[in-house]
């Protein structure tokens, strides 16, 4: 599953490009960073089944002719 | 048809009397080459004196203790549980058992054979367990009634999760897969009721893991005797 | 195009959501700016969850049917539900290391999500390990419904063993919710949002798989 490394990967990304800082709570970096993987791996998953899709209506055109 | 002949109580009665001709089956066959009990047996000897080769002259605290004990149980049931369907399939002897007995029958003659012999490999490796790593069980009856309550559960598990296995292409590691999962409920409050009893407790405060281990099996029992005509149908 | 006014109802919907996540609402106490996790968080673990029930409700309709669509259902759910599980685990990692300063440390909420993880990858190592087609459905069925029994177990088993750290935005002993109305307006109508993404997603994923089937009963 492509899907899930990318995803994979994503998380990791998120995890390392998190900056530091000293007041708990204060940081709205980790929000946007919650926020962006969550919508990337919507849209990659989106990606994901739109390829598949294509797929399926490459093979029903070529069946057709 | 005579409504009382059919009868409930006589359904079960040769339910049960057929249950038992499967386990007796199964139990000579399994004396005859020993396959699963060696290697059960072997494997849990082996990661006993694993564990307590590692831990070396250290005395474990009780928490750890009744985890090992768990663990050993757990990985040692993985090893062996499977054989029970895995042989069927592998012996091609799996479509005359479907003509000759009624699925429900089936699974409990096989369930029984797992619970035995999970129960003959506690029977050597506790002794050894408790020598070896040196515990003191101070609440025995609790901690029996624990052991026997979690292989029970751990036995129901194996036996369903082995019926799928031995339909799929990949059966040793997917077994374990498969079963780790919904295994955590008997791991987890048979750990901690064996460590409350190794530390004195006696069946009163063990009373709410004895509670869901039971409840636990017999609602995993129940729903396997329900879904197993579907695995087992072909 | 008439149809699918729910579409970009949708994304209209959601656009406002995050405005109003980052504008709107306020922040809670003691959690500070990562409050606003709570709108994206919460609802992809609801969908997580959701799509676990609607897969088991599928397989136990395919158990009494025997009809392979409902499989197809089971199956993408189960899907979807795993990439919601993924995106609440690392996200919930993340904003764990901010206010807990670890990125796991077994909290009662990281290991039931980690058990349910558990059970997806389980369900889909058993999916590719059989060949048969309604082979497949059937034990793949029987064990999401198992699975599914064992869950209200875990539920009442995980909490006793460890103490949780985890904020309570509605599921809490009492029953009340401790919530700012604002915050609550957000929360539910991202929890809505999420849920009609959910829904869209299974759609295409499932029409997907019914084409899939159609191709290859024709070959």
């Amino acid at each position: 599953m492509g899907n899930s490394v990318s995803l994979y990967l994503l998380s990791v990304l998120g995890l390392l490009f998190q900056p530091e800082t000293k007041e708990v709570g204060q940081n709205i970096y980790v929000v946007l960073a919650v926020t962006l993987i969550v919508w990337l791996g919507v849209f990659f998953f989106l990606l994901y089944l739109d390829r598949q899709l294509k797929q399926v209506k490459d093979k029903i055109d070529w069946e057709n002719e | 048809m005579n409504p009382r002949k059919y009868g409930l109580e006589e359904s079960v009665w040769t339910l049960l009397v057929k249950s038992n001709i499967i386990f007796q089956k199964d139990f000579h066959l399994e004396f005859r080459t020993r396959y699963a009990i060696n290697a059960i047996i072997l494997f849990a000897v082996i990661s006993l004196t694993a564990v307590s080769f590692s831990v070396g002259p250290i005395q474990l605290e009780p928490p750890i203790q009744s985890a090992m004990l768990w663990v050993i149980i757990f990985f040692s049931a993985m090893s062996g549980l499977s054989h029970i369907f895995v042989r069927e399939e592998e012996q091609q002897t799996s479509d005359t058992l479907r003509l000759v007995a009624p699925p429900t029958a089936i699974f409990l003659g096989k369930w029984g054979f797992n619970v035995v012999l999970l129960f003959s490999l506690e029977i050597i490796i506790i002794p050894l367990y408790i020598a070896l790593l040196n515990v003191e069980v101070q609440g025995m009856s609790a901690f029996l009634l624990i052991i026997v309550l979690g292989s029970v559960g751990l036995a129901s598990i194996g036996t369903i999760m082995a019926a799928i296995v031995a339909q799929a292409s990949t059966r040793g590691a997917l077994f374990a897969v498969l079963s780790f999962p919904l295994s955590i409920p008997v791991l987890r409050s048979a750990i901690q009721g064996t460590w409350t009893a190794i530390q004195g407790g006696g069946v009163a405060q063990c009373l709410a893991d004895i509670q869901l281990l039971f409840s636990f099996t017999v609602v995993i029992l129940t729903s396997s005797i329900l879904l197993f005509e579907f695995i087992w149908r072909k | 195009m008439r149809r699918d006014w729910w579409k970009w109802f949708l994304g209209i919907w959601m656009t406002l959501m995050i405005l109003g996540a980052f504008l709107y609402t306020p922040v809670a106490k003691g959690l500070g700016e990562t409050t606003r996790v709570l709108y994206f968080h919460v609802p992809a673990a609801w969908v997580a969850t959701l799509s676990f029930l609607i897969s088991a409700v599928y397989s136990i309709r395919y158990l009494q049917k025997q009809q392979i669509q409902y499989d197809v259902w089971a199956a993408s759910s189960a899907q979807i539900g795993f990439i919601f599980t993924i995106l609440a685990t690392v996200t919930g990692s993340i904003w764990a290391k901010e206010i807990w300063h670890s990125y796991w440390n077994w909290d009662p909420r990281e290991t039931s999500i980690f058990v349910l993880l558990l059970i997806y990858a389980a369900y889909f190592a058993l999916r590719s390990a059989i060949e048969d087609t309604n082979q497949k459905a059937r034990l793949a069925a029987v064990y999401s419904i198992l699975a599914f029994v064992t869950v209200p177990f875990l539920v009442f088993v995980i909490p006793r063993i460890y103490d949780s750290l985890h904020p309570d935005p509605l599921i809490n002993p009492e029953v009340k919710i401790k919530m700012d109305p604002r915050m609550l307006r957000v929360f539910l109508g991202s929890l809505f949002g999420f849920t009609l993404l959910f829904y869209w997603m299974l759609r295409i994923k499932t029409d997907i798989e019914f084409l899939k089937l159609k191709l290859t009963k024709r070959m």
